[in-house]
């Protein structure tokens, strides 16, 4: 007897299959039905809107829009003159900014760029960060991003198990979340009230939105702990509508287009590169404190989580360290205990542990794409006023060698 | 636009006795398997219009199918999941197990045991007959990353099976 292929053991497996007919109706007919629930909740979130806008002349044809192609179809990308200049000319920016703006509130709309009197320059992978103005010219940051979910991680649940978070600003307050047919929403305020954030995936892709009130400076005062943040930014249920329509938009994307982020060897080989510049920054040779240059911890190849990090000591007498990780993904902090720092999902932040260190200045650089965060310190045996400025100058060069490293879609091979 | 409707019949009666199987041999039950095709097919009704070709639609809707397979294993309270052991059915249970009970039994027992992406794997690798590179495609990880997880679902098959069921089946792609 030969022995059975395993195709041979599905085949025999199989053999007592129901034997229904295939009634092609029945599948339509739970289609439509799905599609009818879909357009009843649009509906009734728009009417909402209606209500505390009063304007539905403005906001109608989108509401009823039950083809819902305002994201732009086709491969193409649209004309980027039709887009803030956050989003360019990238076809998942715009599919985003699409679904994003059709899910504001009427009376929100993009704050022109040229107030701030920066050059806004779209970054590389699919999220959206703008700022808004509501109403009377409140305005406030809201960032959006889109990445696929990950089936092999354990779920996130901020509102019940924010992990290394807990106690500091990163955790997620007035938090509420739920599973409604195979979408998970999570919405809470974090930052001392100042942010509020919603989390929504399902099993292809996770849309994470968060938005910023200024604190009011008019006096001068700061708002105390538990105050609500102003009620001229969003609700939670106005961000978890952005992320509703954001997860839609991205549900016919390919996962690969949702992904991005920085090749960790990529980073390590570009190193010298950054090793040169804080030599000219500091004026001086370097020694490696490490055994490595860098230290290259990958946690996860295929998502290319994880650390390079290297520290120096100059010749004349400053140490500079400087770590960059890249976290598994948007929506989930990663904490980097040596140095006391957690990427949460509205950046860097510093968690309880921390030694105080004098004649030393350290913190977080700028986000590299959307998982990746960077950290530098910068010390000196005695008091010397440059470390302020060195500091600055190895923020910058580790910001001007990261950069350009981030893929999206993110390539490993 | 609206949703081409007759395309999409069309796909239906022609592809949905073939998603059902690989659905039943990815849950372990019919039952299971015809919640897992009503969910594959209802989500590609809603994404019909963006199939951008027919010839697409096949490798789209167990896309789709996988997700939702996958995502129905890490959250349990959402849908039901295969058991370990299949229960006892007493008359007029499914009537697979008139078949080939003992084969059929021992074999989705034994898939019960087998990780869920590793279970995925075997069934698309030796059932859907794709290969490495659309497996990975389809499970959106790396090559090298199916082969580990097939090798190890047949390792665990075969621990399960016993070897001489299973002694001829090699990772040749």
């Amino acid at each position: 007897m030969t022995e059975p292929t395993l195709r041979d053991l599905f085949k025999k497996t199989l053999t007592g299959e129901p034997a229904h007919p295939v009634v092609a109706d029945e599948d339509v007919s739970r289609g439509r039905a799905r599609k009818q629930r879909m357009r009843r909740n649009r509906i009734a979130g728009g009417v909402a809107v209606l209500a505390v806008a009063g304007l539905g002349a403005a906001v109608l044809p989108a509401v009823f829009d039950d083809d819902r192609d305002t994201v732009a179809s086709g491969d193409g990308a649209g004309d980027p003159a039709d887009y803030p200049p956050q989003i360019g000319a990238d076809p998942v920016k715009q599919r985003m900014w699409d679904a994003i703006e059709s899910a504001l509130p009427a009376d929100v709309e993009v704050a022109s760029s040229e107030e701030s009197g920066n050059e806004v320059v779209p970054a590389t992978g699919p999220s959206i960060d703008v700022t808004l103005a509501r109403g009377s010219g409140v305005s406030f940051d809201l960032a959006v991003t889109l990445e696929p979910a990950r089936t092999d991680l354990p779920e996130y649940r901020p509102c019940t198990e924010p992990g290394q978070l807990e106690g500091t600003p990163g955790q997620w307050l007035n938090c509420e979340e739920g599973d409604d047919g195979g979408v998970y929403r999570a919405a809470g305020d974090l930052n001392d009230l100042h942010t509020s954030a919603v989390l929504v995936e399902d099993d292809h892709a996770s849309v994470t939105v968060h938005w910023t009130v200024p604190p009011l400076d008019v006096s001068g005062d700061q708002p105390a702990p538990g105050t609500p943040p102003a009620a001229s930014a969003l609700d939670h249920a106005e961000g978890e509508a952005i992320g509703d329509a954001v997860l839609e938009a991205g549900a016919d994307l390919e996962s690969a287009d949702l992904t991005s982020g920085v090749e960790l060897a990529a980073v390590a080989d570009a190193w010298p590169e950054l090793t040169n510049a804080v030599k000219e920054v500091v004026g001086a040779e370097l020694t490696l404190v490490n055994t490595e240059d860098p230290v290259v911890d990958l946690q996860d190849a295929e998502h290319q989580a994880g650390i390079v990090r290297a520290d120096y000591v100059s010749d004349n007498g400053f140490e500079v360290e400087i770590w960059f990780w890249q976290q598994p993904r948007v929506s989930e902090p990663m904490c980097v205990k040596l140095i006391t720092q957690c990427s949460s999902v509205m950046g860097v932040l510093e968690v309880p542990g921390g030694a105080l260190m004098v004649n030393s200045v350290s913190g977080p650089g700028a986000p590299v794409g959307m998982r990746g965060n960077t950290w530098v310190r910068v010390a000196s045996m005695y008091p010397d006023e440059r470390v302020e400025a060195i500091f600055g100058d190895v923020l910058q060069a580790v910001d001007d060698l990261l950069a350009p490293q981030v893929q999206s879609p993110l390539d490993v091979g | 636009m609206a949703i081409d409707e007759a395309s999409y019949r069309e796909f239906v009666l022609v592809r949905r006795r073939g998603l059902l199987r690989t659905a039943y041999l990815l849950t372990g039950d019919w039952h299971g398997a015809e919640d897992l095709v009503q969910e594959t097919l209802t989500k590609l009704y809603l994404s019909w219009r963006r199939v951008r070709s027919r010839e697409d639609a096949p490798s789209y809707a167990r896309r789709i199918m996988l997700n939702a397979y996958v995502d129905s294993t890490r959250r349990p309270w959402r849908r039901e999941h295969a058991v370990a052991v299949l229960p006892e059915r007493p008359g007029g249970g499914d009537p697979a197990d008139a078949a080939d009970p003992d084969t059929r039994s021992r074999l989705m027992t034994a898939l019960a045991g087998v990780p869920p992406k590793q279970r995925a794997a075997l069934v698309l690798r030796f059932w859907e007959d794709l290969s490495v590179e659309q497996v990975a495609d389809l499970l959106d990880c790396s090559t090298g990353n199916v082969k580990s997880q097939t090798a190890r679902g047949l390792d665990r098959l075969r621990e399960l099976l016993g070897p001489a069921q299973l002694a001829a089946i090699k990772e040749v792609r």
